[in-house]
């Protein structure tokens, strides 16, 4: 079981995950990864006979704080390949693609991610974002006991 | 518009670094506009840097690019050592060229397998080759990684490294931690060398340019030191003096300045001008892969960039290897100073090409006016006369034809346009529709 957390914090809410991170760091005995934008190097980082919790931040529209879970199928088969963008945006879900390409199977685990508001730099998150992280930090909990239960 | 009134427009470039568009407009075979447009915000870091303590400043440039972080921490290091009055020992200038070979091996794979070769090879991704060329996209990416690992290992983390700092390192590795990379590193070689061939097969565009190539001038493959900067058709010029040299200017459709010459030329940084300048100096095995691809010197045709850096990473990892096995950890990590009032410029050669940092740092030790001059704001003003020069070759395309093969030429220049301005979000448009549309 390991935690791996995305993003920058240095630029306002896309350090949300990172934080998250470090709280469950603090109380967890799950290794935690604080891999920032790793691009294609993600693919090595979900290489993991155990599971894994994937927590990144994202901008889809929605409100800020927003908290969604998805499976890494849910993640993989949101995307096409005609639509890499570029290798910052070689996200979490283009790296799966990438993988599955590769004949690589999906890790056992699940995806989390917050809504983002501000990506400004800085590292202070944005009002919505700071009242969902209590939320957020127990949506991941929650997803790890999961996964271990099993 | 009319019949003969052609416009290609790409909106937003896909595997790029950053966000640009293209737009080259033609009537008849007669190019009335053409603009790489960088439209994101401008990062301002060089007015950042101004009020901090030199100290600061390889940590603030290496957020730059997460890309190509390594090479704005030597440059700035390299120019503040020279403000100082230090240079570093040899043992830390060798472990520092290793750190950079990390930095070429990672960037230059990832643009050569998941950015580049799809072009070449008809694919409009990486994800999608992936799927009918598992073990070249496999062997690209065992490459990026021990790249990464080399960065890590000496910088600290493969993103965004810590550990580089004026005088040194803030700490160095011991020989265990460099050997356990070998056995990753003479891998990757083998699939470099692999790689040099398999790229030199691909089918390239007939087209050719005669170019001003920039670069740093060294006894070696220029990398991470130099004092002075070549530039074909004039000769070599003091680093120190370089920014006499060109002339960096604002544009309307671009956040990033453009550099031109002091007598306007346009001018070509990176992989094909490093190979046309110094080929001699490539490592012997990297000179050997050279050869044996049949790649003609002096590279004329830009589409060909990616052979060129392929064999820079076979150069990289053979370097790399040489280094570990010639490595003694030295006893200082850094070197101490004592902070002046001084100016002094530093350039070194990032994976897209020479990079130019220069400061005035105070006895304060506070930096007071910092330039930074990346490669891929050096080579735009190229770019755009690239795709004037392609233009004629458009006009047998159907459209989606033409656009990819402007695409794939700015392509071959790996435009770090994360490094010229900012950051990125893409999706791919085209219009032609109208004689103004994508402006």
């Amino acid at each position: 079981m390991k935690i791996i957390a995305l993003g920058n914090d240095s630029a306002g809410d896309d350090g949300a995950a990172l934080l998250a991170a470090k709280a469950l760091a603090s109380v967890d005995r799950y290794p935690v990864v604080f891999a920032g934008r790793p691009g294609a190097g993600l693919l090595d980082l979900l290489d993991s006979a155990g599971p894994v919790v994937l927590l990144d931040v994202v901008s889809g529209g929605g409100p800020p704080g927003r908290i969604i879970r998805l499976t890494f199928a849910q993640l993989v088969n949101g995307i096409s390949p005609a639509q890499q963008v570029s290798s910052h945006g070689f996200g979490p879900a283009e790296v799966l693609q990438l993988g599955r390409a590769l004949g690589r199977s999906l890790p056992k685990g699940c995806f989390i991610g917050i809504e983002g508001g501000c990506f400004e730099p800085g590292n202070t998150l944005s009002p919505a974002v700071e009242r969902a992280m209590g939320r957020f930090i127990d949506t991941v909990s929650a997803a790890v006991g999961d996964l271990t239960r099993w | 518009m009319s019949d003969d009134d052609r416009t290609y427009s790409v909106r937003l470039m896909t595997r790029v670094e950053g966000e640009g568009r293209f737009y080259l407009k033609l009537k008849g075979d007669q190019v009335l506009e053409s603009h790489l447009n960088i439209f994101e915000a401008p990062r301002y870091f060089e007015a950042f840097l101004c009020g901090r303590a030199i100290e600061e400043v390889t940590d603030i440039v290496a957020r730059i690019c997460g890309i190509c972080p390594v090479a704005y921490q030597m440059s700035a290091v390299k120019a503040l050592e020279s403000a100082l009055g230090i240079a570093p020992a040899a043992a830390i200038r060798a472990l520092r060229r290793l750190l950079y070979c990390g930095e070429w091996i990672e960037s230059h794979a990832l643009h050569i397998y998941l950015l580049h070769a799809p072009d070449f090879l008809g694919y409009a991704s990486g994800m999608a080759m992936a799927v009918d060329h598992r073990d070249a996209v496999e062997r690209g990416l065992r490459i990026k990684k021990i790249g990464n690992q080399l960065v890590a290992a000496l910088g600290g983390r493969s993103i965004h490294p810590i550990s580089a700092r004026i005088g040194g390192f803030s700490a160095v590795p011991d020989m265990g931690r460099l050997a356990e990379l070998r056995p990753a590193l003479q891998q990757a070689l083998s699939d470099a060398i692999e790689t040099v061939a398999w790229t030199a097969g691909f089918p390239f565009p007939a087209f050719e340019q005669d170019y001003t190539c920039v670069c740093l001038e060294h006894s070696t493959y220029p990398l991470e030191w130099g004092e002075r900067i070549y530039i074909s058709g004039i000769g070599t010029v003091p680093v120190e003096d370089f920014h006499l040299q060109i002339e960096e200017s604002q544009v309307a459709h671009s956040t990033a300045l453009h550099s031109r010459l002091k007598n306007g030329q346009h001018y070509l940084t990176g992989p094909i001008a490093r190979l046309n300048r110094h080929y001699p100096r490539l490592h012997p095995l990297a000179l050997d892969a050279l050869n044996r691809s049949g790649l003609q010197l002096p590279v004329r045709n830009p589409y060909q960039s990616i052979v060129a850096r392929s064999v820079e990473v076979v150069h990289a990892l053979a370097e790399a290897l040489d280094i570990i096995d010639g490595y003694r950890q030295p006893a200082a990590a850094y070197r101490a100073y004592t902070a002046r009032d001084a100016s002094a410029a530093g350039a070194t050669e990032a994976p897209r090409g020479l990079l130019y940092h220069r400061y005035r740092i105070g006895a304060d030790g506070l930096v007071k006016e910092a330039m930074i001059v990346p490669p891929t704001s050096q080579n735009q003003a190229q770019i755009e006369a690239d795709l004037v020069a392609v233009a004629p070759q458009l006009l047998a395309l159907q459209h989606d034809q033409a656009t990819h093969l402007c695409e794939q030429l700015i392509r071959s220049y790996d435009p770090c346009i994360s490094c010229a301005t900012h950051f990125l979000r893409l999706a791919i448009d085209r219009d032609d529709t109208a004689a103004d549309a994508g402006r």
